[in-house]
Formats: structure tokens, C-alpha cells, sequence
């Protein structure tokens, strides 16, 4: 499923500290993300690694220090390349009145996904995370792992660089995060970079940041 | 554009599904105007002249109350945090949210605004503009329930705390929708300089709620 990004971005965070109201949360870290490579983000409880998501989505800015990212050989810049992220919150947005279909179909136009291309691009995506047979039951009947998965076929469907994860193998079975980790590898394997924050393996070769 | 589309239809879809909220602001519209009705009595005088501030009154409260957690679910399960990041801009979302309740909740109820009015005496010739004249307003009373919604997003109870922030705000439309529809109904003025002001309510708010409910939302991720 390798999908080469014609646009390689590395991202770089240099002593940066991160608070939430009012209150240090974290501090000091180094990292540098190179097309290709994966990190996961370790951490206690409230160690601060879903904020520092946030803050790499840009929910959030930095307290301390600074976030800068380089498209290609290029400069580095302190805004995210437009259109290269990809963000997995510990919630499935999926809505529970529509089916997975429909769902993933809102997200692959989302995505900018040709009208003549949605519907065989994201029968694929639901193929691949195992999902194809419950392709027209409502979301709000699946489990939190099959409502995963479907967040997984998301992240297929929005070919974008940088795919930032909260927990993304949360709730899913040993089989299904083998799948998620394969996934992750075909991303890296075509230049994307992943940052994920889990208690899990990722299943995926990938550096280990410890936070808090 | 295509993304506002996306998600308008996506919407549209969970509201006419069942449980989902199209008739919500008509019914409550609907239902308010029937007990004002019943709450002033038989008299067809005082009926005719509470019209305009019972009709204007209920589009209001109904326009508030099935605003206030537009935002809510899209919060709630990642959605607005997700389009955030991955959205260039969240301009094209509040945009679709708007056009979602102006179809929801806003049309139908101009649309029943004539039933109501007949209900409590009004002349038949002047039912359709009176319709129009809550037309004209009903973008500043959307936007400004839209702008209230989106300021306290994520809030618990945050649906109560918008109707309470709007209320003040919702002064002006109501003063002048009324006066523009007594007007019109007394003296047969459509353009009166209370409809002009109206008007210029609806274009102020237009103008002003988008760009400062966007960046609500932006803070109410933080």
C-alpha cells in the first residue's frame, strides 16, 4: 500500500515546553523527525504526550523553545506545510447516525479526494483495515475497535506526511494492530514521518522518546 | 468549498435521520407561539397586536436553543480538533454549520411564521411579508446564537452559557424585527427605517460573527 510522498517533511522541535492553564506540563524536549522515521512517545499518565500532539497540530502553542518543520531540502519554517497532517485522537470522529461508509466518505472529500475516485478509494481503505463487511452499518453500532479501524482507514485516505497519533492501536485486537503497524510501515517505507503516543508496541520499528 | 459541501451534506444527512435535529426549531417555534396564544386569551385585539412579538419571540428562543450545541458533538468526538489540524482554514467549516441552520432551523420557521400569525388574527395579505421581514432578521439572530455556541464549546453546560451570552445581543434584532412588522402591519410600510435597520443587523453580524467565531473555536481547542 506504500504511497510515495512527492514531498518529504521533517520536523524539529528544539527545548520545547508546553503549558496547559497556567501549569508547566512539559519541558525540554529535543526531537528531530526525518522522512521515514517514527517516534513514540512514552510517558506516564499525564506526562504530557497528548499535549504535545496538540501542540504539534497546532492546537497549541509552544511555552518554551520552538516547532519547525523543512519541506524537502528547504528552509526551515515555523508553520506546518498546508495539507500535510494527519491527526488520530484518542476519539473516533465518527458519527454514530451515518454508516462507515458515509462516515469515511465525509473525511475522503475531506481530503480532496476526486468525486469520481471517493467511493473506490475508500471501499479499498475499508478493505485493507478489515471493515468491508460492515461498510453500511451505522458507526454507532460498531465497537470502539472497529470504530478505530475506520480511523485508521482515514489516515489511508488522507495521504498526508505527518501523522500524529494518540493511542492509534487503542481498543483494536492483536490482529488488528499488527494491521495498524503495517500500515504505519507502508507510510514511513514512502517517505511520511509518524509521531504516535501509546503504551503499546507500535509495531513498527521506531525511536523511543520518553516524556515527563 | 468542496469541504463546506462535504460537510453540509454530511449534516444534512445526520438531521434527517432519525433522532437527528431538523424539526426541532419548528416544533419549539410552533409549540411557544400556541401557548402565548393560549397564555393572552380569546380576544382577537390583544392577539393581533401581541403577533409580532410573540412571532418574533419564538423564532428567537427556538433559533437559541437548537444552536447552542451546534458545536457540541463535533467537539465531543475529535471532529473540530481533527479538521483543525488538518484543515487549512475552519472559515469553511462555520460556513457549513451556518448554512446548516439557516436550513434547519431558520427556513422552516419563516416558512410556519404565516400559520402563526393567522393563528392569532393577523390580515392575510400581510402574511407573507410579515414571513420576509423574519427573514430578514433571522441572519442576525442565527449568527449571533452561532457565535454564542461557538464560544463556549467544550464547556460543560456550555448550551445554557450560550443562551445566557446571547440574550443581550439578541436585543436588537428583537426591538426592531418587531417594529418592522408592526409597521408593516399598521401602517402597510415594508421598507420602513426599522426594516432598514433590521437589515443592517443581519449584515453587521454576517460580517463580524465568522471571523471571531472561528477563532473561538480555535481557543476553545486549546
Amino acid at each position: 500500500m506504500t504511497h510515495a510522498y512527492p514531498r518529504k517533511i521533517t520536523l524539529r522541535a528544539r527545548d520545547v515546553g508546553c503549558d496547559r492553564g497556567g501549569a508547566a506540563i512539559v519541558r525540554g524536549v529535543d526531537l528531530t523527525v526525518s522522512p521515514g522515521e517514527a517516534v513514540q512517545l512514552f510517558g506516564a499518565n499525564g506526562a504530557g504526550k497528548t499535549t504535545l500532539l496538540n501542540l504539534f497540530a497546532g492546537h497549541l502553542r509552544a511555552a518554551e523553545g520552538a516547532v519547525s518543520w523543512r519541506i524537502n531540502a528547504g528552509d526551515w519554517t515555523p508553520s506546518r506545510p498546508a495539507q500535510s497532517i494527519l491527526f488520530i485522537t484518542h476519539t473516533a470522529p465518527m458519527k454514530p447516525a451515518l454508516t462507515a461508509l458515509e462516515n469515511l466518505l465525509f473525511w475522503a472529500r475531506s481530503y480532496a479526494i476526486p468525486a469520481q475516485q471517493e467511493r473506490e478509494t475508500v471501499h479499498g481503505a475499508l478493505e485493507q483495515v478489515g471493515m468491508s463487511a460492515h461498510a453500511e452499518m451505522r458507526a454507532g453500532k460498531l465497537s470502539a475497535g472497529q470504530r478505530r479501524r475506520l480511523d485508521i482507514a482515514r489516515a489511508i485516505l488522507a495521504k498526508r506526511e505527518v501523522w500524529l497519533m494518540d493511542e492509534p492501536a487503542a481498543a483494536i485486537d492483536a490482529k488488528g494492530a499488527e494491521m495498524v503497524g503495517a500500515i504505519i510501515a507502508g507510510h514511513l517505507a514512502g517517505g511520511g514521518i509518524a509521531i504516535a503516543a501509546t503504551h503499546d508496541t507500535l509495531g513498527v520499528a521506531s525511536r523511543k522518546l520518553v516524556i515527563g | 468549498m468542496i469541504f463546506a459541501r462535504a460537510l453540509l451534506t454530511r449534516d444534512l444527512g445526520i438531521a434527517m435521520r432519525s433522532g437527528g435535529g431538523w424539526f426541532y426549531a419548528i416544533m419549539f417555534f410552533s409549540v411557544f407561539a400556541a401557548l402565548a396564544g393560549i397564555a393572552i386569551g380569546p380576544e382577537l385585539n390583544a392577539l393581533a397586536s401581541a403577533a409580532p412579538a410573540i412571532n418574533w419571540l419564538a423564532a428567537a428562543f427556538a433559533i437559541q436553543l437548537t444552536v447552542a450545541d451546534t458545536f457540541e458533538a463535533d467537539f465531543r468526538d475529535g471532529s473540530l480538533g481533527i479538521l483543525a489540524a488538518e484543515q487549512e482554514s475552519l472559515f469553511p467549516y462555520f460556513l457549513a454549520k451556518t448554512m446548516l441552520v439557516a436550513l434547519t432551523a431558520a427556513a422552516p420557521m419563516v416558512a410556519a411564521s404565516p400559520v402563526v400569525m393567522t393563528m392569532f388574527g393577523v390580515a392575510p395579505e400581510k402574511l407573507f411579508g410579515a414571513a420576509v421581514l423574519l427573514a430578514i432578521g433571522a441572519p442576525a439572530l442565527v449568527l449571533t446564537a452561532l457565535f454564542a455556541a461557538a464560544l463556549t464549546a467544550g464547556l460543560r453546560a456550555g448550551g445554557l452559557l450560550a443562551v445566557v451570552i446571547a440574550a443581550p445581543f439578541l436585543a436588537p434584532p428583537l426591538i426592531f424585527g418587531v417594529l418592522s412588522i408592526e409597521t408593516y402591519i399598521d401602517q402597510g410600510v415594508f421598507w420602513s427605517p426599522e426594516t432598514l435597520i433590521l437589515a443592517a443587523l443581519s449584515l453587521f453580524m454576517s460580517v463580524l460573527a465568522p471571523p471571531f467565531s472561528v477563532i473561538a473555536l480555535r481557543l476553545g481547542l486549546e
